[in-house]
């Protein structure tokens, strides 16, 4: 089997364009892959076509030689669009693996060390009450009995640091007034915190109510921060959706900087790369925690990851309101999600549904501080 | 699919028993495992029995599932005996999986990423001249370019210590001499030197002369002592036929104490557990170089793994063709050009010849014992 081509669709999910990846092949058989949407979108296609180049030809199911191959000849770390892009094409290769194979992916990947796969949602609301609410809708329609939310009630740049920890707690206290106590409720600040100690101080503001981990509070670049914040806290760390490949996670693990990972599998390499990464966070005691913001063919592929995947915790789930390019999304039922038995991904995109003009340019806001210096979002 | 049996037999090699696991399914499809032989191979069978308990009618596919079972099941560290025959069931169910998904183990593995492995042959002389002749032989007819030496010319206990590794020298400098300059050559001092300054003496008489790698000069209990003479050394240090796990090659390769591992799939877990093994050591750039002292099925699941894992880079291999052996392999994996070549055949692409193992009568084997001039006994 040959790889014949490669094309990038820009589909629509709300305000955000998803770049989805068709490797194609002369046997007829196609694979399919989606990308990170980091902002600039529109480069994705002309590094995917620029790596057509180095593997047109190829078999497809020759996953490890095809993605050691972009590296090397990447030669220099290719960074969010050159990862979102080999993320992507990874992921078409296992699916064209696997519908050659006749298989689902996860029995490609030592088969399904479990039956079905956790899922959490995302839930916001003004104040504790309202969240809760949020959180029970969620759960009667879908059967959700894990959430994550936000810890800013108060703007950090606005108001004294201290009382942004104390009403973060009071948010939480409602939120678990107002919800059966079984649930669970995860915290994300975001990456927006610069200092380790305010991280510090707002983990321990939420402690009391048992957050089920604690997001990404500082920002990924400075590891040994992690080794000390975690080493303070009392409540599991979490964090990962910034980091590439094996070799960042090992840096983070081997410096015991999280009792959870939240790799991106539209990022942080692909599946092949996300396995490697879960082996060495099994060996150092850490969970994996996909973090998983994208659109339903990323949901696909995590899924078949967290079949596999023995020290895999809980995914990251958003519902695919509104999209059309996906035959048959996965559907939480009781929580969790279903493993199938359809060949590849068990979900087709629909072609026909992404018109030509479908990309819509999105980016961050960019907050400002009281004394105008930017901010991270 | 679903597991309805295990066999174990005991074929004869050499002088030593090899374990081989056998497990089949419902669908009449059955995949084949070697156990490494430590020693008490008696104990292969009723440790398979009692694993087959846990995991009859089990879908043999489901392999995370398997593993991750048995070690929950054993809960205490299997060691030797139980690690033999996890790595043996390991095996099977990947040979299982190929079969059933039609394709061979390493398109279940992400694909080859190369198309042909490359060995390393012993080629023990009694002199320099004579190794390097018998590397040349090895070559000739194998188109072996690589080969693994004892470094110990005189009995270890007995003899000055300088003395001992200046005739390692020589004997490395003789054989340098008699071969081709691009033959690679590796020593195995094989765990018998207790004290690292001696490890690290040793390696450098050797150093001069270009050693492919130096093998498990040390015990491999603590990990503190292989940092530090790693750090001294000039040469490759390989190590790890004597690990279990990937937790253990975590510690290995975290503390930084060598620059090559050696899992044996036989021993180590099995094919996935040397899986994970070969990522945690990529991201610490380390490479593999499979210890494979076993048969010809332990061959084949290393060529599988070899096939598919980046950063393999040699692989151990005994020739499975000597006249008083049994052939219980129809087709072993033999060297072309210094390689073994890939096969597409599903599975594992050998078949065991049932026949010629049934019969075989149990053979005692033991380590030799060396006792030292003052009565105590040393490792061998």
């Amino acid at each position: 089997m040959k790889i014949t081509g490669i094309k990038t669709l820009m589909a629509r999910d709300g305000s955000r364009p998803r770049a989805l990846i068709k490797v194609e092949t002369d046997e007829g058989l196609y694979g399919w892959g989606e990308a990170y949407n980091h902002g600039p979108d529109l480069a994705i296609k002309p590094v995917v076509d620029y790596i057509f180049e180095m593997i047109k030809g190829e078999d497809p199911r020759r996953i490890e030689y095809i993605m050691l191959k972009l590296f090397q000849q990447f030669r220099f770390p290719p960074g969010a669009v050159g990862m979102a892009a080999m993320s992507a094409i990874d992921h078409a290769l296992w699916d064209i693996s696997g519908k050659a194979a006749d298989l689902p992916v996860y029995m490609l990947l030592g088969g399904n060390c479990r039956d079905r796969v956790q899922v959490y949602n995302g839930i916001g609301g003004s104040d504790g009450v309202e969240a809760a609410d949020t959180a029970q809708r969620l759960h009667e329609e879908w059967g959700f009995t894990a959430f994550k939310t936000g810890p800013f009630k108060l703007s950090p740049a606005d108001n004294r640091w201290g009382r942004v920890c104390a009403t973060a707690a009071k948010y939480f206290e409602e939120i678990r007034q107002h919800t059966p106590e079984n649930w669970e409720f995860a915290f994300d600040p975001h990456a927006k915190i610069f200092e380790p100690i305010l991280a510090l101080q707002l983990a321990n503001a939420l402690a009391p109510y048992d957050p089920y981990f604690y997001e990404e509070p500082l920002r990924p670049e400075h590891t040994p921060a992690w080794a000390k914040l975690r080493a303070q806290m009392q409540v599991p760390l979490a964090t990962g959706e910034s980091l590439y490949t094996r070799f960042e996670f090992l840096d983070l693990l081997a410096a015991q900087g999280a009792d959870i990972i939240q790799p991106d599998i539209c990022t942080c390499g692909g599946l092949l790369e996300m396995r490697k990464i879960a082996a060495i966070a099994e060996a150092h005691y850490v969970t994996v925690a996909p973090h998983n913001p994208m659109g339903p063919l990323a949901t696909a592929v995590n899924l078949h990851f967290a079949a596999a995947t023995p020290n895999f915790k809980i995914l990251e789930y958003r519902l695919p309101t509104g999209i059309n390019w996906i035959d048959d999304p996965y559907l939480p039922k009781d929580g969790y999600l279903e493993l199938r038995d359809r060949p590849g991904w068990g979900v087709d995109v629909v072609e026909e549904a992404i018109g030509e003009d479908d990309y819509i340019h999105w980016q961050r806001t960019c907050p400002i501080r009281p004394d105008g210096a930017t901010d991270y979002i | 699919m679903k597991i309805t049996g295990i066999k174990t037999f005991l074929a004869l090699h050499s002088n030593r028993m090899r374990g081989l696991i056998k497990i089949e399914t419902d669908e009449g499809i059955y995949g084949w495992g070697e156990a490494y032989s430590i020693g008490p191979d008696l104990s292969v069978e009723p440790i398979a029995d009692y694993i087959f308990e846990m995991i009859k009618g089990e879908d043999p596919r489901r392999i995370e599932y398997i593993m991750l079972k048995l070690f929950q099941q054993f809960r205490f560290p299997p060691g030797g005996t139980g690690m033999a025959v996890i790595s043996a069931i390991d095996h099977a169910l990947w040979d299982i999986s190929g079969k059933a998904a039609g394709l061979p183990v390493y398109m279940l593995l992400g694909g080859h990423c190369r198309d042909r492995v490359r060995i390393y042959q012993g080629a023990r002389g009694g002199d320099g001249k004579e190794t390097a002749e018998r590397a040349q032989r090895l070559n000739e007819e194998w188109g072996s370019t690589a080969f693994k030496l004892g470094p110990f010319r005189h009995d270890m206990n007995s003899t000055r210590w300088g003395k001992l590794c200046s005739s390692a020298a020589a004997y490395f400098a003789d054989i340098r001499k008699y071969a081709p300059d691009n033959f690679e050559f590796a020593f195995d001092p094989h765990a018998k030197i207790f004290e690292p300054i001696l490890a690290l003496q040793l390696a450098n008489a050797l150093a001069p002369y270009d050693p492919y790698f130096y093998e498990e000069p040390l015990r491999p209990e603590h990990f503190p002592a292989w940092a530090k003479l790693r750090a001294q050394m000039q040469v490759p240090l390989a190590t790890g036929e004597s690990l279990y796990g990937r937790f253990e090659f975590l510690e290995l390769v975290a503390s930084q104490g060598a620059d090559i591992i050696q899992p044996d799939v036989c021993v180590c877990g099995g094919l996935l557990e040397m899986r994970k093994i070969a990522a945690i050591a990529e991201a610490h750039y380390v490479s593999v170089a499979p210890h494979n002292p076993m048969g010809p099925v332990a061959t084949a699941v290393n060529v599988h793994f070899a096939a598919a894992t980046p950063n393999f880079k040699i692989l151990e291999y005994i020739l499975p063709l000597h006249s008083e052996w049994k052939n219980w392999v129809d087709d072993p994996y033999l060297p072309k050009d210094g390689h073994l070549e890939l096969r597409d055949r599903p599975g594992l692409g050998i078949e065991v010849n049932e026949e010629a193992i049934s019969g075989d009568a149990y053979t005692h084997w033991q380590r030799t014992c060396p006792v030292r001039p003052d009565g105590s006994t040393g490792y061998i």
